[in-house]
């Protein structure tokens, strides 16, 4: 009697997760393409604030960069053309030398190679110190700069970047990140022309 | 009118006399993680108030059918559910607010005030009174998220849901919006509350 009886409790625990399953997938498929729209809408947002031409018929590229070292990394880059010349990109990049770990982010590059934007999308900063480097009071310096004008280095270093106070850490590693993008770019730029689209 | 008293006598029960974090100091990892503004302890609060209505609703539902012995994994099972839901959800209808609670969504599965009001509540009352339980106890929650996140972002930031509040001039505490803020806050609100409760005894005793 009592086997039977406990035989009744799993009985009612499964119905539990079944009714529970088909809920969440009833959600799951409603929800879906809202989720996708939403996150498609939040990088186009993102990507307009890092490139001021940004078009809608940007074309997104896995682009695979050999760095310094030998290190063949895939970087994904939106690029806009115009009459099929490249007009800039957005290249999504990480950092690993956030003072909370990794930094990924949003680089706008216009067609001389010169900076244009900045858009932060995960990090683990220090909020009130490292998150200032998220707006444009902090990373506006660089716009307009590009590799030849630009040490990129912080001041503290010898070169050019203006730290955030108390964020040193933080400032190095987006500055960093920011030249990396540069040279990405440039070779992006520069397989462009060799592959002739 | 006895259901009016006790719809009375259960919001007030969650909102003061027994707040959630207040007054029984539940679900801490929430109350410290997320409130470092009013917005994300608004945002928390609603949440886990949603939350708590359905999975209240649906235990007292479903509590004659529910073995005593196998009710906390039944429990579990559809707290999680509901939380997966809001999560599905926040991320289609408000992705900004998805990105900023991040983590602690998925951390009200085990949230103690949740089980606690399953537990201690539902699973032995009816639906309407389950209901109203959950909406006072989410209630109670969601307020006490929010006033700790105004301090926090008035004093750790100079802004009040993202409006400045004090002028250039306020040099911001920063040290309040990170987590030793979260437990002076904490700390502070507690004995205010405290006193607040003494003043009241002590009117009534006089």
């Amino acid at each position: 009697m009592s086997r039977f009886q406990g035989i009744g409790d799993v009985i009612v625990l499964v119905l539990i997760a079944l009714l529970s399953g088909l809920a969440l997938s009833g959600v799951y498929l409603g929800t879906k393409e809202r989720i996708a729209l939403a996150q498609q809408r939040e990088l186009e947002a993102a990507l307009k604030r890092v490139c001021p031409f940004m078009e809608s018929d940007y074309r997104e590229i896995e682009f695979q960069y050999t760095d310094p070292s030998g290190k063949t990394l895939k970087i994904p880059v939106y690029a806009v053309y115009k009459e099929h010349v490249l007009e800039g990109a957005a290249l999504k990049l990480v950092t690993h030398e956030g003072f909370g770990g990794e930094i990924v982010f949003l680089l706008g590059v216009g067609k001389d190679g010169r900076m244009t934007g900045l858009y932060i999308l995960s990090h683990k900063e220090t909020p009130g110190l490292g998150t200032k480097a998220a707006n444009r009071s902090w990373w506006g310096q660089f716009v307009g700069q590009s590799l030849d004008t630009m040490n990129f280095k912080v001041k503290k270093d010898g070169g050019d970047v203006d730290a955030i106070t108390a964020a040193t850490i933080t400032s190095r590693a987006v500055s960093a990140g920011i030249e990396h993008g540069l040279h990405v770019y440039r070779a992006f730029a520069a397989s462009e022309v060799s592959h002739g689209n | 009118m006895a259901t009016e008293q006790t719809v009375g006598k259960l919001m007030k029960n969650g909102l003061w006399s027994e707040n959630p974090v207040f007054v029984l100091l539940l679900g801490m990892c929430p109350t410290l993680g997320v409130t470092s503004s009013v917005e994300n302890g608004l945002g928390m609060g609603i949440a886990t108030a949603f939350v708590l209505v359905m999975s209240n609703l649906v235990i007292s539902m479903l509590r004659k059918v529910i073995p005593k012995k196998m009710r906390i994994p039944c429990f579990i099972v559809i707290i999680a559910s509901f939380v997966t839901i809001v999560e599905m959800l926040m991320q289609a209808f408000s992705p900004a607010l998805y990105r900023s609670l991040g983590l602690f969504i998925p951390l009200i599965v085990v949230n103690c005030i949740v089980l606690g009001r399953a537990e201690a509540f539902a699973s032995k009352n009816g639906l309407f009174k389950s209901m109203v339980d959950g909406v006072a106890m989410g209630a109670g929650f969601t307020l006490a998220l929010a006033a700790m996140g105004a301090v926090r972002e008035l004093l750790g930031n100079g802004t009040l849901l993202n409006v400045n509040m004090v002028g250039s001039s306020y040099h911001p505490v920063l040290m309040m919006i990170m987590p030793p803020g979260a437990f002076l806050t904490l700390g502070f609100l507690l004995a205010l509350m405290n006193w607040i409760n003494r003043k009241a005894a002590a009117r009534k005793e006089a």
